[in-house]
């Protein structure tokens, strides 16, 4: 074993565990806290699932959260794509978290108007 | 290898609890349906270790989409594979109710301030195969040895470790970066390195889950510490009890070495290690790491006196490094990232993240990682759901049966290791016990009491007679019969314990007893005076001897 | 028996552990006969109460015939605040012994041990390798009941 074979291992055993989602590209969190849920983030979640599934799309991962803690706003949705800030999204509704999917994560364009917050990456996030 | 393409993925989590909760029945049951769907081409069954929820049942995980159902059973595997795995519908009824990571503080109400995933230790936990090397392979797994015996010199690793900051978490809280450098600095050969899974720790099995759930994450933490202090020989000390740890264990070392990761010239370096279980035979003590020692080499686990401490002479009187398991699991990717980006985690004094077990009356008892300096109170209603008895918080023990009891008082301490000092308490282990009114405290501390009697290595009288002395007075107070002077004496022979016993456990029955009289003497005073015990279960009768002979 | 296991070890002391969970686990009553320990100090080049002192002092090993099925309740504070002792309770009840003993029949033996790591689950025992949690004195009996179904003789089962 060097490291290059090393590299080789993992560029291929990651290729098939993103098969599953581990390390994906893009990262969706629903929030599905008690206040989320009673929101409606339930919708929001099968919402973006199925859309997802009918675009066949691979290297995207849906995942519920807990509370994130901004009540006032939810159903919540916050966006991770690597090399990128996170975008969270407030008040979502399911045609809304179409969108979000058909713009965002397809195109990579943001959905300005309905972003509550952005968060851009300090830690560990150097190299 | 072929390399198969699958439409879904469904996880099943594997470990000491799912597997209690019939986790074996449940996935013999979904692979036969997924065959007589013909759905097994396209939907693939993994097994994976913990993912830290313990009171959830048989969990399964469905991939891309990250659904987590809980309290599976064999009876729910066919709605599952028709509604979701063929029509894309969900469960709902089996669907977790809170975040999935439990133990993610990237959840809580401080997100928007300062996100910090603070997943260091358990990042894999869950998530990858634990039996696959090539998965850890895939998630940064050994890039950090490769880069350390490429481009650092031991040097080079141990001024990392020291802007780290990263202290022991076994409980003791020692400087990580001094016993390597100590050792590395020790001109005898050979050297040994120790990793300390001896988990005894009554409410303690953080340990467990990282090696059952990735195991490799160890393997690569020792081979490094092996090259920065020039030893080329490590075991890992399991305890007898952990047979799925061991298995996973041996599993992941054999596998290493068919990489040569483990061997001669790892990495085509001049560098070589080899690596060995060993595992225990049930004695409490021999988490004690001079015990420890006695135990690899072959005997009774007895401490040995400090000086000389394990870093001069360790096993076999040379030198050696004595990690917990931990500790270790935080090593890579402190190589990966850097000892700053370690240190920008947690409080002045306590760098890092901490795992713990939180138990008791809770709603979700379980494991947790979060940063070092939460409070108890966080810990406790927001990633523990709270008392689950409806009834209000009484008390908390912290750190395993050799740490503090605290009361409501305490709530808002922050959990480091500076903090902690402050009310006398320890981190411990991690361990935290939480009681509601239900408890009577003279219970516990008997129960505290009789197990370290039980779990005394009788070296030491101090230990081996004060602990016998002190379940005695407290069984007296039990039944009735205390006098208000038994509670000065225990005081003073706990305190005498602590001055003369020769380890940590002999030490440590003095926080016990003073922690628990500081914030209850109340009902102590109640149990003696008033012959009344407000939570019903001292009965003040002979009941109480029947209790008092086990142990 | 004891050749087999024996050679399968380096005759270093550090491998005593290791050599006596072997005896222990191939011997059908789960102890370590005379017998054994004589064997064992040989191939170490032990004394005999050397080897002695280290098997009484490890709670995973006896050296007395134990069932066939051995019960180890916890009784650590978790478990304890838990409700273990009303397990340990109805265990004696329903087996007929109580801590330490066996029964006649050669089927079950009753310990009481220290944490057994499953504290998210408490109170927990384990039977021989395998593990429950969440008991109740109910569930304690149905899970006896499950394991009386065996009929094969304690004697007769080696692995």
């Amino acid at each position: 074993m060097n490291l290059v074979e090393l590299e080789k291992i993992r560029e291929k055993t990651l290729k098939k565990m993103r098969e599953r989602g581990i390390g994906a590209k893009h990262v969706i969190k629903v929030d599905m806290g008690s206040a989320g849920r009673a929101a409606g983030a339930g919708a929001v979640y099968h919402s973006l699932l199925s859309e997802i599934h009918q675009r066949n799309l691979k290297d995207v991962r849906v995942m519920q959260t807990g509370e994130m803690g901004f009540d006032s706003v939810e159903p919540l949705v916050k966006i991770e794509v690597k090399g990128a800030a996170d975008v969270y999204y407030g008040k979502v509704t399911e045609e809304l978290a179409r969108q979000i999917v058909s713009e965002h994560i397809i195109n990579g364009h943001i959905l300005n108007d309905h972003v509550i917050s952005m968060k851009t990456h300090q830690l560990g996030e150097e190299e | 290898m072929p390399n198969k393409i699958y439409n879904k993925h469904v996880l099943i989590s594997i470990d000491s609890s799912t597997l209690l909760a019939g986790a074996r029945q449940v996935e013999k049951k979904l692979v036969e349906t997924l065959k007589k769907e013909k759905l097994s081409e396209s939907i693939k069954v993994i097994e994976t270790g913990s993912l830290g929820l313990s009171d959830q049942g048989v969990v399964l995980v469905v991939y891309p989409e990250g659904v987590h159902y809980v309290h599976v059973t064999e009876k729910d595997v066919e709605e599952i594979v028709r509604k979701h795995l063929k029509e894309g519908e969900i469960v709902d009824r089996l669907l977790l109710e809170r975040e999935p990571e439990v133990s993610t503080v990237s959840y809580t109400e401080d997100e928007f301030e300062l996100e910090k995933q603070a997943r260091i230790v358990l990042k894999n936990c869950g998530i990858i195969n634990p039996e696959d090397i090539d998965e850890y392979i895939a998630l940064e797994g050994y890039s950090a040895l490769g880069r350390v015996l490429a481009d650092m010199k031991p040097q080079d690793v141990i001024g990392e470790m020291k802007k780290s900051e990263l202290r022991g978490r076994g409980g003791a809280g020692f400087p990580l970066w001094f016993k390597w450098n100590a050792v590395k600095n020790e001109p005898e050969t050979p050297k040994y390195i120790v990793c300390n899974a001896d988990e005894g720790e009554p409410g303690t099995f953080k340990d467990r889950l990282i090696l059952e759930g990735d195991p490799h994450r160890i393997i690569e933490a020792m081979i490094i510490a092996g090259y920065v202090t020039g030893s080329h020989h490590g075991y890992i000390y399991i305890r007898g009890e952990y047979e799925l740890s061991i298995n996973r264990m041996e599993r992941a070392i054999s596998q290493a070495y068919k990489y040569n990761l483990l061997g001669e010239n790892i990495f085509e370096s001049d560098f070589s290690f080899d690596l060995q279980v060993k595992k225990g035979a049930g004695s409490y003590v021999c988490g004690e790491e001079t015990a420890l020692l006695e135990s690899l080499e072959g005997k009774r686990a007895t401490p040995r006196h400090k000086p000389p401490f394990p870093t001069e002479k360790g096993l076999w009187w040379k030198p050696t490094i004595i990690n917990n398991v931990e500790t270790l699991a935080n090593v890579p990717d402190i190589i990966l990232n850097g000892g700053n980006w370690f240190r920008g985690y947690g409080t002045e004094q306590s760098a890092g993240t901490k795992v713990y077990t939180i138990l008791g009356h809770l709603t979700y008892p379980g494991l947790i990682e979060v940063e070092m300096g939460t409070t108890l109170r966080d810990i406790i209603y927001k990633y523990g759901g709270g008392i689950s008895t409806g009834r209000q918080f009484k008390a908390a023990l912290i750190g395993g049966a050799a740490g503090a009891f605290l009361d409501e008082t305490a709530l808002d301490i922050r959990l480091s290791y500076e903090d902690l000092g402050e009310y006398d308490a320890v981190l411990g282990s991690g361990a935290i016990l939480v009681m509601d009114e239900s408890a009577c405290m003279i219970d516990i501390l008997g129960s505290t009491m009789r197990f370290f009697q039980h779990e005394s290595c009788g070296q030491c009288s101090p230990c081996r007679v004060g602990y016998q002395q002190l379940t005695l007075y407290v069984d007296k107070i039990a039944q009735g019969k205390g006098e208000m002077k038994d509670l000065d004496d225990m005081l003073e022979l706990a305190s005498f314990m602590n001055g003369s016993a020769i380890c940590a456990l002999g030490q440590s029955a003095y926080l016990s007893v003073s922690s628990i009289l500081r914030y209850f003497r109340k009902e102590f005073e109640e149990h003696i005076t008033d012959k009344k015990c407000k939570a019903g279960i001292c009965s003040m009768s002979e009941n109480t001897e029947k209790i008092a002979m086990r142990g | 028996m004891y050749e087999r296991i024996l050679r399968k070890y380096e005759p270093t002391a550090d491998n005593l552990l290791f050599i006596l969970h072997e005896i222990q686990d191939n011997e059908p009553k789960q102890y370590i006969p005379e017998q054994g320990i004589r064997e064992v100090s040989d191939y170490l080049d032990l004394s005999p109460s050397q080897v002695y002192s280290v098997i009484t002092f490890y709670s995973l090993y006896s050296v007395s015939p134990r069932g066939k099925y051995i019960v180890r309740v916890c009784d650590s504070p978790p478990c304890h605040l838990m409700g273990s002792v009303s397990i340990i309770d109805e265990l004696s009840e329903i087996l007929g012994i109580k801590e330490g003993e066996t029964t006649e029949n050669g089927m079950f033996s009753l310990e009481v041990v220290s944490c057994l790591g499953v504290c998210g689950v408490a109170p927990a025992m384990m039977i021989n390798k395998e593990l429950f949690g969440n008991l109740t004195p109910e569930k304690v009996r149905n899970i006896i009941d499950k394991y009386r179904q065996d009929k094969q003789p304690a004697s007769q089962v080696a692995e």
